[in-house]
């Protein structure tokens, strides 16, 4: 109880930030509308009634708020369509893939940590350490251009940029591409064609997106189990003549498990909104990222407060199933109010 | 290490990719942005335009493709009444509108159909004005909202429009993608159907190419109208490809996964000039980039002051830096291809000393402080104007005119040029139908002052006088000469300085050929053909 009414005040303050954190920047979207080419007063004035700016920020709130109430989100501003319209099925695409570099920078990720927190100070260790702190600091847009350069053009493996082959008219079902192209008359029509050629699409966009999160998620795990490692229960355990692996899978994986998963929910939030901008602009991928930061820049008030709504009720949930997802493995968690 | 690892294990995971087939009968053609409707009344960006008005839509008139010349489209013909406020247009007889899966028309063109292309954006009171929102930017900017009196059906094919004031570049104005034709069967079909927003989201018209579907952000996708009252387009689809980044373009080029793509980055075509597998397509654009200088501030009220600071610029060093050589210096600010360009208007020569003896003469013997503002977006009138801006400081700088370089985000930078708080600013201007008063009216009326165009906030009365009057005649020598006459005062006067007249590129593979330059950043595909079946 006590948290659904904490989930309902921040989303409120997430709405009152962003309704006033955009209205407060200079331009407007009429202006920026008419661009270079300049516009006249009196046509400006109805082009801002029309679209409500005219009125006092309290009473544009008032009445924005109201319309939510009836379950209207309002249009667009600059293509005049419904926000649900436009945002959908962009939101469709970013999840889609951001919910593949998320699972896939978990596995290889972690993996990847276990490897290295038992190697710790060899020569391998040290050497894969030192390179992955070099390929984080890569920026995100120079190692996309990098990676279609080497896999796309040199070695033909993997299309440039875009979401699946234009020989495909995919039927949309759920607006996920991988599931749509396995459903119905699409798959009669292509079989596993449409779906390869998704997954095809795919590949360099994950890569891409997953680097950071590798390695971040690495680097935790693997400091994680160093410190795990040390502690007295460990060498009780070994001590006790018990295995190498059945101390690891008994005491280390449930450990590591809590920090680990935080970081890397942290990192799902940050690749299906954040990390998704340059990337999904450099594989012209048809995400929200990108039709975020083209919102911003034409000022279009009403599409950005329901994305960042939408971003941030995104947040407050991944934050919910992460805490009871850890009130699961934790047991001291289990025992608090 | 990583990314190798992570390959093998993806390349595992898809097995073998399907070998792409190279389609004969498709066309790529990669564009920067994706448009916000399918509808050219609603539309300013140049992608949208193309994406809509030369695929799925014709319109009355048209630019002979390739020149500024009209000539007849739907209408047959068309008469003026004497006065130049009356026009009488004759439709074809026996055009279809496209015949799509979505829809299948039952009657043919008719005069109610242009009636309410019109009417959309005219009457406020028509079902469809409010439709997706109502901007209609190029309607009322042209002044058609406030010249159109009415639109008058005769008889099936026969129509009259009737202006308040004569317009002679009405005409013209009317081969503009914002005066498309929509059909209004269409429009009726979607009332009854309740979803009236879809004729800007799933478009029918009369073009050359009809629509299937539309991905925001991702791609168009067209096919052949093989119905086309024209001859009918040789190649059968049609694929408009988003892609917003500048060296992916080139790359999916490369790859041979787009056939055209727009503007390329100016730094990668003389490389790729040199490969024979690509065409390099050079459109001379009607377009200026300028530097504006506020003369209602001081000291740039100061003629002198204004004529210092041009003599000091070397635009020469910013044709060669910033546009890579790939633009001519402009004196006038319409380019030499549009009517009544004047060649023997004062220049102003890369000049050092005059600048600082005209600097002294005005009273600034030692110097004066100014603010540089420099175009924070990339356009192509001025693709890099930080660049442009560092430039200019170190060239006045050398006059003594100390200049201090600011930029805004754009909305803001449009706003505060808008409230004329600036000094020098960088802007340009492209035109859309090549007419002289497309660009000095908008530019350098004492009318466009407060409309945030006129950004030298420039008003001179013998100056205006001269557009105003060249607007009221058709005859071509008397409209030459005026304009020649205004040059000539606007260059003594030097409100802004003309800088650079950019060309606009396109870059093909070889397969394709039949492109048709157009100097209005407009793609015609209908003539497009792919060459030979040699397999590449």
């Amino acid at each position: 109880m006590n948290r659904s009414i904490n989930f309902f005040i921040s989303i409120f303050f997430i709405f009152l930030i962003s309704f006033f954190l955009i209205r407060l920047a200079p331009g407007d979207p009429v202006l920026l509308m008419l661009g270079d080419r300049g516009n006249d007063p009196a046509q400006y004035r109805i082009m801002m009634e029309s679209l409500g700016l005219n009125y006092p920020l309290y009473e544009q709130l008032k009445m924005y708020i109201l319309n939510i109430f009836k379950g209207n989100f309002g249009n667009s501003i600059v293509s005049g369509k419904s926000i649900i319209v436009e945002l959908l099925p962009r939101w469709k695409a970013s999840f889609e893939l951001g919910l593949i570099v998320f699972i896939f920078s978990f596995f290889i990720g972690s993996i990847l940590g276990i490897y290295l927190a038992y190697k710790f100070n060899s020569k391998v260790e040290r050497i894969l350490s030192s390179s992955m702190l070099v390929v984080y600091c890569i920026p995100i847009f120079w190692l996309g251009l990098l990676l279609i350069n080497i896999f796309s053009l040199k070695f033909n493996l993997f299309p440039v940029s875009g979401r699946i082959g234009y020989e495909f008219d995919l039927i949309s079902y759920t607006g996920f591409y991988l599931i749509d192209s396995l459903i119905g008359d699409n798959y009669k029509n292509y079989s596993f064609t449409a779906f390869f050629s998704c997954l095809n699409h795919m590949v360099l966009p994950i890569i891409t997106m997953s680097i950071v999160p590798i390695v971040s998620i690495a680097k935790i795990t693997k400091v994680s189990i160093l410190e795990v490692l040390r502690k007295d229960y460990i060498l009780t355990a070994k001590s006790l003549g018990m295995s190498e692996s059945s101390i690891f899978f008994k005491h280390v994986l449930r450990n590591i498990l809590v920090p680990v998963l935080t970081i890397s929910s942290l990192y799902l939030i940050n690749v299906t909104v954040a990390g998704a901008i340059l990337t999904e602009t450099i594989f012209s991928w048809p995400g929200i990222g990108r039709f975020l930061v083209t919102s911003v820049l034409s000022r279009d008030y009403p599409v950005i407060q329901v994305v960042i709504l939408f971003i941030g009720v995104f947040i407050l949930i991944v934050n919910l199933i992460l805490e009871m997802l850890v009130k699961i493995i934790d047991p001291k968690q289990r025992v608090k109010v | 290490m990583i990314i190798c690892g992570v390959v093998t294990v993806s390349i595992s995971l898809i097995g073998c990719a399907p070998p792409k087939k190279e389609n004969k009968n498709t066309l790529i053609y990669c564009s920067e942005g994706s448009p916000e409707l399918l509808n050219p009344q609603k539309t300013l960006s140049g992608t949208a335009r193309t994406a809509t008005a030369t695929t799925i839509y014709d319109r009355l008139v048209d630019f002979k493709p390739g020149t500024m010349e009209i000539v007849p489209s739907l209408a047959e013909s068309w008469q003026v009444s004497k006065d130049g406020t009356e026009y009488l247009f004759k439709l074809k007889n026996n055009i279809s509108f496209q015949e799509t899966n979505f829809f299948k028309p039952k009657r043919n063109l008719n005069a109610d159909d242009v009636i309410f292309s019109i009417e959309r954006q005219l009457d406020v009171n028509n079902p469809y004005h409010k439709v997706n929102g109502i901007n209609y930017q190029y309607f009322q900017g042209m002044g058609f909202s406030e010249n159109i009196e009415s639109v008058d059906k005769i008889d099936g094919l026969n129509l009259r429009i009737k202006l308040k004031k004569p317009d002679y570049i009405f005409i013209k104005n009317m081969a503009l993608p914002f005066m498309s034709i929509l059909s209004k069967e269409y429009a009726d079909h979607l009332i009854k159907e309740n979803r009236r927003e879809d004729i800007d989201n799933i478009p029918l018209g009369t073009g050359p190419y009809y629509f299937i579907s539309y991905v925001p952000d991702s791609v168009i996708k067209y096919k052949a109208n093989n119905k086309y009252w024209r001859d009918k387009p040789k190649i059968e689809n049609l694929i408009i490809s988003i892609t917003p980044d500048i060296g992916v373009r080139m790359e999916k080029l490369k790859k041979g996964e787009c056939d055209i793509i727009v503007s390329p980055n100016p730094h990668d075509i003389d490389e790729i000039t040199k490969n024979k597998k690509f065409k390099v397509i050079k459109n001379e654009g009607i377009n200026i980039g300028y530097l504006a200088l506020n003369t209602e501030k001081k000291p740039l009220d100061n003629l002198k002051v204004r004529q210092a600071i041009a003599y000091a610029l070397n635009k020469k060093s910013y044709i060669d830096i910033v546009y890579n050589n790939k633009a001519t210096i402009a004196i006038n600010p319409y380019p030499k291809n549009v009517l009544g360009y004047n060649d023997s208007v004062k220049k102003y020569n890369y000049n050092i000393e005059e600048s600082k003896k005209l600097l002294n003469e005005a009273g600034y013997p030692n110097g004066i402080d100014l603010e540089l503002w420099t175009l924070p977006v990339s356009r192509p009138y001025n693709p890099d104007g930080k660049k442009m801006g560092q430039l200019m400081q170190s060239d006045l700088a050398k006059a003594n005119i100390r200049v201090k370089i600011k930029s805004y985000e754009w909305g803001t930078y449009l706003q505060k040029v808008k409230n004329g708080e600036h000094q020098l600013v960088q802007l340009g201007w492209n035109s859309d139908n090549g007419d002289p008063d497309n660009f000095l009216f908008p530019l350098l009326s004492c009318e466009s002052v407060d409309k945030g165009s006129n950004n030298a906030r420039y008003c001179n009365k013998e100056f205006n006088e001269i557009i105003t009057n060249a607007k009221l005649t058709n005859n071509q020598n008397i409209r030459k000469k005026l304009y020649e006459e205004a040059l000539t005062i606007l260059a003594n006067d030097e409100p802004i300085v003309p800088l650079a007249h950019a060309d606009i590129y396109r870059i093909s593979n070889n397969r394709v050929s039949g492109y048709i330059n157009n100097p209005f950043d407009l793609d015609y595909f209908q003539y497009l053909i792919f060459k030979g079946e040699n397999n590449e």
